[in-house]
């Protein structure tokens, strides 16, 4: 059991008498000027026993009359990125570092539509200024070279060969707009092979302006959020602009699916060990139950659990720069408790004070050390979140490793509502993609044996940039609307290519990722909804055996050393026969040694004898 | 006996060796040699190694001094002019000349004026180049005004700037035992990033009027600097600083102590924003303001509570007169600035007499380009010395160019020196610095350091081992011939 006391009810009111009066000042204090930062924290349960956790800060720049939102003054939008957005000529930019898979279909869409999700490893996209095309990749070159720096990420493999120009996917989260002289262009890289660890969470936390030491970032630890089943953390930086001028919006979020029972069975025993015989969960009604034999039960719906065991810590009180009123907030339903557990250390004895409440939104109190007990008897009732509109799902097919094939399979799970989206696509080079070969098939799933061909009722433009070896890569944007209640499947041959030996990255038998595909939902007015990624996939290309070339020097070299030996020699040698021969042989100097040597043996031989 | 081979056959024989051999010898080898060399460009090694041994002698500054004297004085000009050189040439130093002329020169130039008084004084300008000075008639009928003059010149108006010449030329005569003063002076170089930084230990709101105070209070010695190097300006507030040492808290005062040596650690790296991404070096200036409960904050004695970071920046420890001030105005960062300043100014190595800023920014410029031209040669000396300690390297092109401009830059630089245009020597000395140090880091230098000579022979044993054993063979057998048959 929890180690904490209930104090009395009285001692609650008073508390919550504080909390409120507390509000109402700083809503007094923060009320003129503008919001400089804001963090907030959801936690909201989801089937099985996860729990969704959504991180958010919001910090702003300080307010400049440049269009840009550019000033040297930093507070508390950082500084070391400012200082990239300025030198790299960056509007907008939106960096993703994400692990795992969302699965939809039991958890609905992504939180807030998927507009801060990733797909998996590192996916980068910026407007950035530029006069001409060759002066804004110029730019875009020094972006991902600082960033990869300033976030210990492979960010600088982003090159030519992977930067495609989206068209229609990504609308800015700001203000973008076209100067005199200088043009802003859409890039966009994706790093599907990219690992996503501590060491990139740590800058992230450093661009906090209470840097983890305060506030909800200081439960962010790296040990356990890379724990987690599902994981994003993403940066979007945009330029709001007003009739005083123009101020850059940073939006850092961390998301995190988690498993309850793992983190906290973690928390118990650091080690995977066997669980004793008592405390397992078996169906004693199966006829086969023994000591020996255990079928077991489903995970119990009764949870109790505080975010200590989640994250391993508490919340070190609040950070005094977040200025909005509620940090904390809960998505569950009714039949959830939830308590607020703060620490104060104020008072002599360092006693706790909980309260349980009905609320769902919480305030945070400056260096009050605070717990949040979440319990239910129930866990399967939860909060139910908007499904997603559409399912895709991409995988491979034919076979061998001279081409193949990509099959995309999209499920418009709705009953009435047709949904209208665009589907982006990139592939590597190496990728020899055949347009031509673009099939669209299309299957009601009410009356599944009808297959209808409607392929242009369905597809209504189609955006292709080919590829360029070693210079570019191929770059698909289909716009479609799919029917109630419809699958479609998109499928595409292509052909794969050869690589040069130094191309090969190292392990190059594990294959090769491919970047996600990404799909927005646009509604009437062509604004994006949802947004959800598939999958990246593992392309196997031939892979020669790369001691190859040196085994082909050596053996050509061999070659033609036994070639010229052979012809010299007959060139040079004189022809004579075989008496000849052997005469001239007793005659070399070795071998008339060994005639002594011989004579001497048979001497020996007959005087022994 | 077997029977003797025809003649003519050996002949042959020895025409198809011979031609085997030339072939390999006059194509083979030389096309060997040419596909599998490594390129070097043919950089101008002597004048490198010329310039590195030899640069502080061939530093000739002469800086124009006008006495603004009539027919008074008729000697005046030449005999202080000698005067002056014996002084120099005393303390040894060849580097450094005063041109005495007479007449009055612009106002770019130093200008001496004279006036009879009671006593020998003299007042340097604290605005201008112009010095006054005072002379008694006792002086005129010993006939030692121009001993007189030169002792103000040499040892008083150009004092500073002679002996931070001594340093920067001494420093690198004696190598490594040099003054502590230069080594804290951060390297020339044509751009400057400044950081102001407020580093706060709590976490509570604090703000400042950087910009306005930077405007008031900085501008105007970023304007006058500029003619030596461009300052670009950024701040930044950051919350929760911890420091990188440890503090002690002193009971009796209640008040939080820094020792000396904590100072080295004072700056926590691994968690301050302080990084930079710009191509010129950084110099950051960090107002520190403990929190509330490490306050106050004391450096043991120090009367400024600030210090200076060699090569690097300056730190402001700043107490919160009470601990709910949140704002820091103007008038409150007016004294700070100050301090930035200077320490600004002692890290490019300014000189801190006379008062007048336009002599003292004039003695830097002069300093700061013999300082950039002492390093540009260095750095061309190191690229001799790496490019022959490693035989393998490529020197591309690049290089090449990088080597000659930075060899035309010191030319011109140097002559400039020597005739009175500084502005054009520092900008020259800037550009050779840049261009020694392009050449020096050039990237496909470094990346194609390292090709070991194992490879290769690894992969020609193969085919020249048989090949050569074969001809060898051939070659001895004719050898052989050639001592029984002779021709």
């Amino acid at each position: 059991m929890f180690a904490y006391r209930l104090r009395l009810a009285t001692s609650t009111i008073v508390l919550l008498l504080v909390l409120g009066l507390s509000q109402s000042i700083t809503q007094v204090l923060a009320a003129p000027g503008l919001t400089n930062y804001t963090e907030h924290l959801t936690l909201q349960p989801l089937p099985r026993n996860s729990l969704l956790t959504t991180f958010t800060f919001e910090s702003y720049s300080i307010p400049s009359t440049d269009p840009h939102g550019t000033s040297l003054e930093y507070a508390v939008f950082p500084r070391s990125l400012g200082q990239i957005l300025e030198q790299s000529k960056t509007q907008e930019l939106h960096l993703r570092f994400s692990q795992g898979w969302w699965d939809a279909e039991n958890w609905g869409s992504p939180p807030e539509q998927g507009k801060y999700s990733g797909g998996l490893g590192v996916e980068l996209w910026a407007w950035v200024e530029g006069e001409d095309l060759s002066a804004a990749k110029a730019n875009w070159r020094k972006l991902v070279y600082t960033l990869s720096g300033l976030f210990c990420a492979s960010l600088n493999f982003i090159d030519d060969a992977t930067t495609t120009f989206p068209v229609k996917s990504f609308q800015p989260f700001g203000v973008v707009n076209d100067q005199d002289g200088s043009k802003f262009y859409l890039m966009r890289g994706a790093l599907p092979r990219e690992p996503v660890c501590t060491e990139n969470l740590t800058p992230f936390i450093k661009l906090l302006p209470c840097k983890g030491k305060a506030g909800i970032s200081s439960l962010l630890d790296g040990h356990k959020i890379f724990d987690a089943q599902w994981q994003g953390m993403a940066i979007d930086v945009s330029v709001e602009c007003n009739e005083d001028g123009c101020r850059k919006k940073m939006t850092q979020t961390i998301n995190a699916v988690i498993d309850v029972a793992r983190s906290i069975q973690r928390k118990v025993s650091p080690v995977p060990v066997p669980t004793d015989f008592d405390k397992l969960r078996c169906d004693t009604t199966k006829s086969y139950n023994s000591q020996y034999h255990c079928f077991p039960l489903k995970e119990s719906t009764d949870v109790d659990w505080l975010l200590s065991d989640i994250f391993g810590r508490q919340i070190q009180g609040s950070c005094p720069l977040a200025e909005n009123e509620h940090h904390i907030s809960i998505q569950t339903p009714e039949t959830w408790n939830t308590a607020y557990i703060s620490t104060s250390k104020s008072a002599d004895d360092g006693s706790e004070s909980t309260f349980i409440s009905q609320e769902k939104s919480f305030k945070l109190e400056q260096d009050v050390p605070t717990n949040i007990r979440l319990n239910s008897h129930d866990s399967s009732k939860i909060s139910s979140s908007p499904n997603q509109p559409v399912l895709v799902e991409r995988s491979f097919t034919g076979h061998g490793l001279e081409r193949g094939g990509i099959r995309s399979t999209f499920t418009n799970p709705s009953r009435d509502t047709p949904v209208r989206f665009v589907y982006f696509e990139s592939f590597p080079w190496f990728m020899r993609l055949y347009l031509h070969t673009l099939q669209l098939q299309s299957q009601s799933l009410l009356e599944s044996d009808e297959i209808l061909s409607e392929q242009e009722n369905i597809l209504k433009d189609i955006y292709y940039l080919p590829a360029v070896d070693r210079k570019q890569p191929s770059q698909l944007e289909i716009e479609m609307i799919l029917p109630p209640a419809t699958s479609a499947s998109l499928t595409y041959d292509f052909d794969k290519a050869h690589l040069f030996i130094e191309e090969y990255p190292p392990d190059a038998n594990y294959g090769f990722d491919i970047a996600p595909g990404i799909l927005t939902t646009i509604n009437e007015s062509d604004e994006p909804q949802y947004t959800i990624r598939t999958t990246s996939l593992l392309l196997q290309l031939p892979t020669p055996d790369f001691s190859m070339p040196y085994n082909v020097i050596i053996l050509t070299g061999t070659v033609m050393a036994l070639t010229f030996g052979n012809i010299f020699n007959l060139l040079t040698k004189r022809i004579v026969n075989e008496e000849e021969a052997e005469e001239i042989a007793s005659q070399r100097p070795i071998n008339q040694y060994i005639a002594k040597i011989k004579s001497l043996l048979e001497k020996r031989g007959s005087t022994n004898s | 006996m077997a029977s003797e081979e025809a003649i003519g056959n050996i002949r042959r024989r020895r025409w198809i060796v011979l031609s085997y051999l030339l072939l390999g010898g006059l194509i083979g080898l030389p096309i060997w040699i040419w596909t599998t060399s490594i390129w070097r460009a043919p950089l101008s090694y002597e004048e490198m190694d010329m310039y590195d041994h030899n640069i502080q002698d061939l530093i000739n500054v002469k800086i124009p001094v006008y006495l603004n004297v009539g027919t008074e004085f008729p000697d005046l000009v030449k005999s202080t002019q000698l005067v002056v050189n014996r002084k120099l040439e005393d303390r040894g130093i060849k580097q450094w000349n005063l041109e005495i002329l007479s007449g009055r020169g612009d106002a770019n130039s130093y200008n001496v004026a004279f006036r009879l008084g009671e006593d020998d004084e003299y007042i340097i300008s604290e605005v201008s180049r112009d010095v006054l000075i005072t002379y008694s008639i006792d002086s005129v009928s010993l006939g030692v005004v121009p001993e007189l003059v030169s002792i103000i010149l040499v040892d008083h108006l150009f004092a500073d700037e002679l002996s931070l010449l001594e340093d920067a030329i001494g420093q690198k005569k004696q190598g490594l035992d040099n003054s502590d003063s230069s080594d804290k002076i951060v390297s020339y170089s044509p751009n400057y990033h400044l950081t102001f930084s407020l580093f706060y230990g709590g976490g509570d709101k604090i703000s400042w009027d950087i910009s306005q105070a930077l405007d008031e209070h900085f501008a105007h010695l970023k304007e006058s600097y500029a003619r030596i190097s461009n300052l670009t300006i950024d701040t930044q507030v950051q919350y929760y600083s911890d420091l990188g040492c440890n503090i002690h808290h002193d009971e009796e005062n209640n008040q939080w102590l820094l020792d000396h040596n904590d100072l080295s650690t004072f700056v926590n790296f691994a968690e301050w924003s302080l990084t930079s991404i710009h191509s010129y070096p950084t110099l950051h200036f960090i107002l520190y303001i403990p929190s509330p409960k490490q306050s106050p904050m004391i450096i043991v004695d120090s009367n400024t509570n600030s210090f200076s970071i060699p090569q690097w920046g300056g730190v402001q420890i700043w107490n919160k007169p009470e601990a709910s001030k949140s704002h820091l105005t103007v008038s409150d960062l007016l004294p700070i600035l100050e301090t930035f300043s200077s320490q600004f100014l002692g890290l490019v190595g300014a000189p801190v007499h006379p008062k007048s800023p336009v002599i003292r920014l004039d003695f830097l410029s002069r300093l700061s380009t013999i300082r950039a031209l002492i390093s540009a040669s260095h750095t061309l000396g190191s690229l001799h010395r790496l490019s022959q300690s490693l035989p393998d390297i490529a020197i591309p092109q690049p290089v090449l160019y990088a080597v000659k401009s930075a060899l035309l830059a010191i030319q011109g630089s140097l002559y400039s020196l020597s005739t009175g245009q500084f502005t054009q020597a520092i900008k020259l000395a800037g550009d050779a610095l840049r261009q020694s140090e392009n050449a020096f880091f050039e990237k496909e230098m470094v990346q194609q350091a390292f090709f070991p000579e194992e490879h290769k022979v690894a992969i020609y044993l193969p085919l020249l081992g048989p090949i050569g054993i074969v001809l060898l063979m051939g070659t001895l057998r004719c050898f052989k011939e050639f001592k029984t048959h002779g021709w």
